[in-house]
């Protein structure tokens, strides 16, 4: 097991973020704290920027920071490559995890483990040592051992991918998972499951962060905090009820009591970050 | 004395006819569409005089060991085929000391066939009568530099007759290795070829193969090569009657300055014929790769169903593809599909890997190894063993 010591410094410090990608604003100042023991949700309509900050977390090329920062345990991120992002505990769960032919799922798992291992200090396991340990955290998101005999999320339904992406936050244990979009193109079975594999991971020692449209995910696993982003900025954040009275109420008055006045022009602003 | 000229006298004369036409012709040049981007300074480059035939070229026994194949190698002076140490018995239908003089058909691409009729080399004759069973492995690992390996194969199946042919060359430096196959697969036979062809600094390998299926016959070839100043392949595929299958895989690797020339041609003179082919390559450095497709649907050729994909990775600035799928149909009830990408690797999935932690020059090489997997799969063991692409893929 990868256990990093606790402390009271937040586990993720995010200020006044603004990040563009070929030159196009997408992220306009975002602050945000997440510290140890806690599970955030991040809501929001499409192209309001979520996609885009976990990424920025997580390291994506594509993506400049222009200005503010992010830290990690107090270590400025900017600089870090994503491996380095992985190995110091923070994990990005895709919402399209890629394809890739040729690339054994198995050995895939066990290389990015072994990475994860070496850096906490821990020694890199065999192949006998390390499908013990796989046995182990597939029983978690209860997924067929032939999965692994395939190439990387080759052919996988979208349900199949997801459980691979939780069976990877599984074996790389980190600090900061950020999910994102996890639950979309789940049915109502495998949304369970994933739900109580997240709910098993978490812990004390670690912190979740929860990219979702819906509400259903954060009925099985309880937020501490719920923000919502919309053109590139968190407007709101509060407890989980906030998540209920978006279900119920849309995104609208959001954005008229941040003075965005037409949901028109947020659409086609959302629009054109897509494109 | 020019090169060609040089080789054939101080090697010796195999076929008269054939090096009549080949001294005539000369070698071929870019004014040939066939030879259009081919660049034979790596041939040239290599001294005629100083070429040596190959001695023994195996020691021991198969990496792998695998009791009932026949393993064929070179004798001391490399001038004949020999069993192995290690092989099953060979069978009644084998002979190692043929000297075929039958020169090539006429192929407008005979070239290969005709440079390696020209000189002295060994060769071996292969008959398995019906139902007959055989799997075989010709082993050539020259030990000097400047080595000639000059190998001929020549197969006939008779009907349901099974043959499985590995060939494993492991080119010596500054090294001319010269494979043909020309191979006879009667009605219901198989023919599975597997060739793991590793070149070296300034060698060049030329191969050609002509194998024509009767009806219900099955031939499936699945080659890698890499590591060759040149290597030009030609397998060249009749399916006589139709109605047989034939699956074409081929895997290049070109680093530094390497050059990998595929030529292959697929004819179909009956129906409802079957072909599946892919063609990978994947183009580092200064490499460059060249892959011609023709596949051949005549009016005869109804209900043919032929696939064609060729796939190239480029991974420098530098490097160079020239990829020509070369389809003819003139039957009309038939299905056939071609495809051809070049890319470079694709950051999303740079990126997805080095999210869990592993390092830009690992993803890098799972991602090279990932590409020619789909290729490597079908290599048996046997021929796969002593040879990792691992280590060749290695950043």
């Amino acid at each position: 097991m990868i256990v990093s010591a606790a402390t009271s410094e937040p586990l993720l410090e995010i200020s006044n973020l603004r990040a563009s990608v070929a030159g196009q604003e997408i992220l306009c100042g975002i602050n945000l704290t997440i510290n140890q023991g806690e599970i955030h949700a991040l809501m929001g309509r499409n192209g309001s920027g979520k996609s885009t900050l976990s990424k920025l977390i997580a390291g994506h090329p594509s993506y400049e920071i222009t200005a503010g920062s992010i830290r990690f345990r107090g270590l400025d991120l900017a600089q870090m490559p994503p491996e380095e992002r992985s190995r110091i505990g923070i994990f990005l769960g895709f919402q399209y995890p890629v394809e890739i032919p040729g690339v054994s799922n198995r050995e895939f798992l066990r290389v990015s483990t072994n990475a994860r291992r070496v850096a906490s200090g821990l020694e890199e396991l065999d192949t006998f040592s390390f499908d013990d340990h796989l046995q182990e955290r597939l029983e978690l998101v209860q997924m067929d051992p032939a999965f692994l005999g395939r190439s990387l999320n080759e052919g996988f339904s979208g349900g199949e991918k997801k459980r691979n992406e939780i069976l990877q936050m599984a074996l790389l244990e980190p600090d900061l998972a950020i999910l994102d979009e996890t639950d979309s193109g789940l049915d109502i079975d495998a949304l369970r499951i994933i739900a109580d594999g997240v709910k098993q991971l978490a812990g004390p020692q670690n912190a979740t962060l929860l990219i979702t449209h819906y509400q259903r995910l954060l009925d099985a696993i309880t937020p501490d905090y719920v923000h919502v982003m919309a053109h590139g900025r968190i407007l709101r954040t509060a407890g989980p009820e906030l998540a209920l009275e978006l279900e119920r109420r849309g995104y609208d008055w959001i954005d008229q009591e941040a003075g965005i006045n037409s949901r028109a022009e947020a659409i086609e602003e959302a629009e054109h970050e897509l494109a | 004395m020019n090169w060609l000229e040089a080789l054939v006298k101080t090697h010796g004369i195999r076929s008269q006819n054939s090096a009549d036409y080949l001294l005539k012709e000369g070698l071929p040049h870019r004014r040939l569409e066939p030879w259009r981007f081919t660049d034979l300074t790596a041939l040239t480059n290599l001294e005629p005089l100083l070429l040596k035939k190959s001695g023994p070229v195996v020691h021991g026994q198969s990496p792998l060991f695998a009791p009932d194949v026949v393993r064929l190698t070179l004798d001391e002076g490399g001038g004949n085929f020999v069993l192995a140490q290690g092989s099953a018995a060979a069978p009644a239908g084998l002979r190692l000391d043929l000297e075929n003089p039958a020169a090539s058909k006429d192929l407008d691409s005979a070239w290969v066939f005709q440079l390696q009729n020209s000189i002295v080399g060994p060769s071996f004759n292969l008959v398995l009568g019906a139902a007959e069973s055989l799997r075989l492995e010709l082993c050539l690992n020259p030990t000097n530099s400047a080595a000639l390996v000059n190998a001929k194969m020549q197969i006939s199946l008779a009907e349901g007759a099974s043959l499985e042919l590995f060939v494993n060359i492991k080119g010596s430096t500054n090294s001319l290795v010269l494979l043909t196959l020309q191979a006879t697969l009667g009605q219901g036979s198989s023919l599975l070829e597997a060739q793991n062809l590793i070149g070296a600094e300034g060698a060049v390998l030329l191969s050609g193969s002509e194998v024509n299926q009767a009806a219900t016959s099955s031939y499936e070839r699945t080659a890698v090569v890499h590591g060759w100043a040149l290597a030009r392949q030609e397998p060249r595929v009749v399916q006589n009657e139709g109605e047989a299958h034939t699956f074409l895989r081929d895997l290049a690797i070109a680093a530094e300055n390497n050059i990998c020339d595929l030529h292959s041609v697929v004819r179909f003179d009956g129906p409802n014929g079957r072909l599946e082919q892919l063609q990978k390559a994947l183009v580092d450095d200064a490499g460059r790769s060249i892959f011609n497709g023709a596949v051949q649907v005549p009016k005869l050729a109804q209900g043919t169903d032929a696939s064609q994909l060729s796939r190239h990775l480029l991974l420098s600035d530098r490097a160079r593809v020239d990829s020509k799928p070369e389809l003819a149909i003139v039957a009309d009830d038939v299905r056939c599909s071609h495809g051809a990408t070049i890319s470079s690797l694709a950051t999303d999935e740079l990126f997805y890997m080095q999210s869990r932690g592993i390092s830009r020059q690992q993803a890098v090489s799972l991602l090279k190894l990932g590409f020619c997997q789909q290729i490597i799969n079908f290599l048996p063991p046997i021929a796969v063993s002593g040879c990792s692409l691992e280590a060749v893929l290695k950043p």
